[in-house]
């Protein structure tokens, strides 16, 4: 089935970039925390590099102090890996024979929770912390509306979930 | 709800076990318990039709209309 199709290569697709994401956030944080030969101090250490695993060829960068690696850095990584985690979880409920399961509504709500939460709360913190910029408002705004449509595409799945409970009740 | 189903009572006029009718309806147990403890939303004509077959009965011997109180 075409939807099946579109679903199943979303899954994987989705499922590759939550791996890349959080197999990074785990690099990333290793190397950070215990100064790893990944770790490349430069400019008086006010930036760093880090090195792609057994290699010289650096492949992330960023300023060298504490919020900024935390909040702009290490946090920014760790939770596009779980929105990609969480989607493809949507995705993965389309791809099942029967629609309308309350496995299927959880993932959904998940999502859903997901975007309109952690998001905002990670623009508050960057804006205590560090710099708040225009780009990062932007993206805190399309995570809303992803999470508002994912809103209602949840309640569509439950009062589905209702109907399909209620014609399994037909014997 | 209103409509009760009273197939415990057939079946044990017929020496039935509550199992060897489902395999013989081809449903579940667990939906024929749904079916037997009133939980059940509406019965298919066909699964009627099977029970009225196998229990050699009338929809009228296994259905009963008690009002709600």
């Amino acid at each position: 089935m075409p939807n099946h199709f579109f679903a199943k290569s979303l899954y994987y697709f989705t499922r590759l970039l939550a791996a890349l994401y959080l197999l990074t956030w785990a690099h990333a944080t290793t190397a950070m925390v215990f100064k790893t030969a990944a770790l490349h101090l430069t400019e008086n250490g006010e930036r760093f590099e880090i090195f792609l695993p057994f290699s010289q060829s650096a492949f992330l960068l960023g300023d060298y102090n504490w919020y900024y690696i935390v909040f702009d850095f290490l946090a920014i990584l760790l939770l596009y890996g779980l929105f990609f985690l969480l989607l493809g979880n949507v995705f993965y409920a389309f791809m099942q024979p029967k629609l309308f399961t309350a496995k299927g509504y959880a993932h959904l709500r998940n999502f859903y929770l997901f975007n309109l939460l952690l998001p905002v709360a990670a623009l508050i913190v960057t804006a205590i912390f560090s710099t708040m910029e225009m780009t990062v408002v932007v993206i805190v705004v399309l995570h809303l509306v992803i999470g508002i449509f994912a809103y209602f595409l949840a309640a569509i799945f439950k009062q589905g979930l209702n109907l399909q409970t209620e014609q399994d009740l037909i014997i | 709800m209103a409509i009760i189903m009273n197939i415990d009572v057939m079946l044990a006029k017929r020496k039935m076990q509550s199992k060897e009718l489902a395999e013989k309806l081809d449903i579940t147990p667990a939906n024929l318990s749904i079916l037997k403890t009133g939980k059940a939303k509406g019965i298919r004509f066909d699964t009627l039709e099977g029970i009225c077959k196998i229990l050699d009965c009338q929809p009228g011997d296994i259905l009963e209309y008690v009002p709600d109180k």
